[in-house]
């Protein structure tokens, strides 16, 4: 390494030893010119190593002109000629860095903001809202069936039933499960349960009740009627 | 061979081809082959995986055209996939990323005589450069023969203005060892 110039190595001189190759080609801010320029007139070091730049340029320019600008064995008709027929679809508008748009799974793909599903999702969201604001209106019409629900007792019953004071409630669960019936309302302050049966066998029902033994009274009642 | 004159020209090339002008297309294909076939062969050695690499980026200049946005220059984007892409390359290729003589920098002047012996000048350097690691190589090809400044080398080789030039430092320091010793073993 004899006829190196060796010096101590300061922020100043390593900063425009960096700078050196661009320096060279003209690439540098104008700022980083005149640091350069003013460091090189003090620099011996740096002025032998900007010859060496210039060199390097030099034989670089050489080295591309001689050698048919090809690397050897690489035909650039033929290589066009096999990429053309793989000329595909193109990818719209700006989206993505290439790097990470090729390698993209198709889970990220779906997740990202592609117009092709993103305009389906938007039209299954209005059809979606739609159908839950005719279902907020909807239950306004029908009031009228909630009512009689909730306080209509009369219009669910169609039979009266009072049952002797010492049945259980399991005997009781029993003859009204044997005639399908259901408790409407009751027991009142007489113990008399309102009960319903399907009305193509009340009179049945009614018999059946009647007959048994813990049923003190049973009553057929009209549609309507007060118990 | 479709000459592209400028930045300007390439921008509107690629807003062509964006619209699908494989006429467009072809023309950069041509103005760009011999560069890209350069770079990729600095670091990729045979030619079937430099044509390959150099496809490869240019189908996804094809395909992604529309995304250019112009905030840097076509040559600078362009580059940048082809960096990504030869890397890709010699990864999936069984060529090493690195070259033998890279993995082993105490022994660079161990190298037999013969193996630089009455070189031009300009092979001398082709082989120094074949020894540095494939970072430093890119950073320098990018340099000398692409002339390109620092700010867009480090927008192809994606890392930070400093590391650029700390590579670029070192990959000289290195390159002149080389030459310093083969100019030594060659007398």
């Amino acid at each position: 390494m004899s006829g190196r110039v060796f010096r101590i190595d300061i922020p100043a001189h390593q900063a425009v030893q960096e700078l050196l190759p661009w320096y060279a080609s003209g690439q540098l801010a104008p700022d980083e010119v005149r640091r350069v320029h003013e460091h090189l007139r003090g620099c011996a070091q740096c002025r032998e190593d900007l010859e060496w730049e210039h060199d390097m340029y030099a034989d670089a320019a050489k080295s591309i002109a001689e050698a048919d600008a090809l690397p050897e064995g690489v035909d650039m008709e033929a290589s066009l000629a096999r990429l053309l027929p793989m000329l595909g679809p193109q990818e719209r508008g700006d989206a993505l860095a290439p790097s990470t748009t090729a390698r993209l799974p198709w889970w990220r793909t779906a997740a990202a903001n592609q117009p092709s599903w993103l305009r389906w999702a938007v039209a299954a969201q209005w059809v979606l809202i739609v159908g839950l604001v005719g279902l907020l209106v909807r239950p306004a019409e029908e009031a009228d069936a909630y009512h009689v629900l909730g306080s209509g007792v009369a219009a669910g019953g169609n039979l009266v039933v009072v049952f002797q004071p010492n049945t259980s409630e399991r005997e009781l669960r029993h003859i009204l499960q044997a005639q399908n019936a259901r408790v409407v309302d009751g027991p009142t302050v007489t113990d008399a349960y309102l009960i319903n049966v399907p009305a193509a066998n009340r009179e049945q029902a009614l018999r059946a009740l009647r007959a048994e033994a813990a049923v003190k009274l049973a009553e057929p009642l009209d549609a309507g009627g007060t118990p | 061979m479709a000459l592209v004159a400028s930045d300007t020209d390439e921008v509107h090339l690629l807003g062509r081809i964006a619209a699908g002008d494989k006429l467009a297309f072809e023309a950069l294909y041509r103005a760009y082959f011999p560069r890209l076939s350069r770079f990729v062969g600095r670091m990729a050695r045979s030619a079937p995986l430099i044509e390959e690499v150099v496809n490869d980026t240019m189908l996804v200049v094809w395909q992604k055209a529309a995304s250019f946005d112009g905030s840097c220059k076509p040559s600078t984007w362009i580059f940048a996939i082809a960096y990504r892409k030869t890397l890709k390359g010699l990864r999936a290729s069984d060529e090493p990323v690195e070259s033998d003589a890279a993995l082993y920098e105490d022994e660079a002047g161990n190298q037999p005589e013969q193996a630089f012996s009455r070189q031009q000048l300009q092979h001398t350097v082709a082989m120094a450069l074949e020894r540095l690691p494939l970072a430093q190589r890119a950073v320098m090809v990018l340099t000398y023969y692409h002339d390109m400044a620092y700010g867009d080398i480090a927008d192809i080789v994606e890392c930070p203005l400093n590391t650029v030039k700390t590579r670029m430092f070192h990959a000289r320091h290195r390159l002149k060892d080389l030459l310093w010793n083969e100019r030594e073993s060659s007398r």
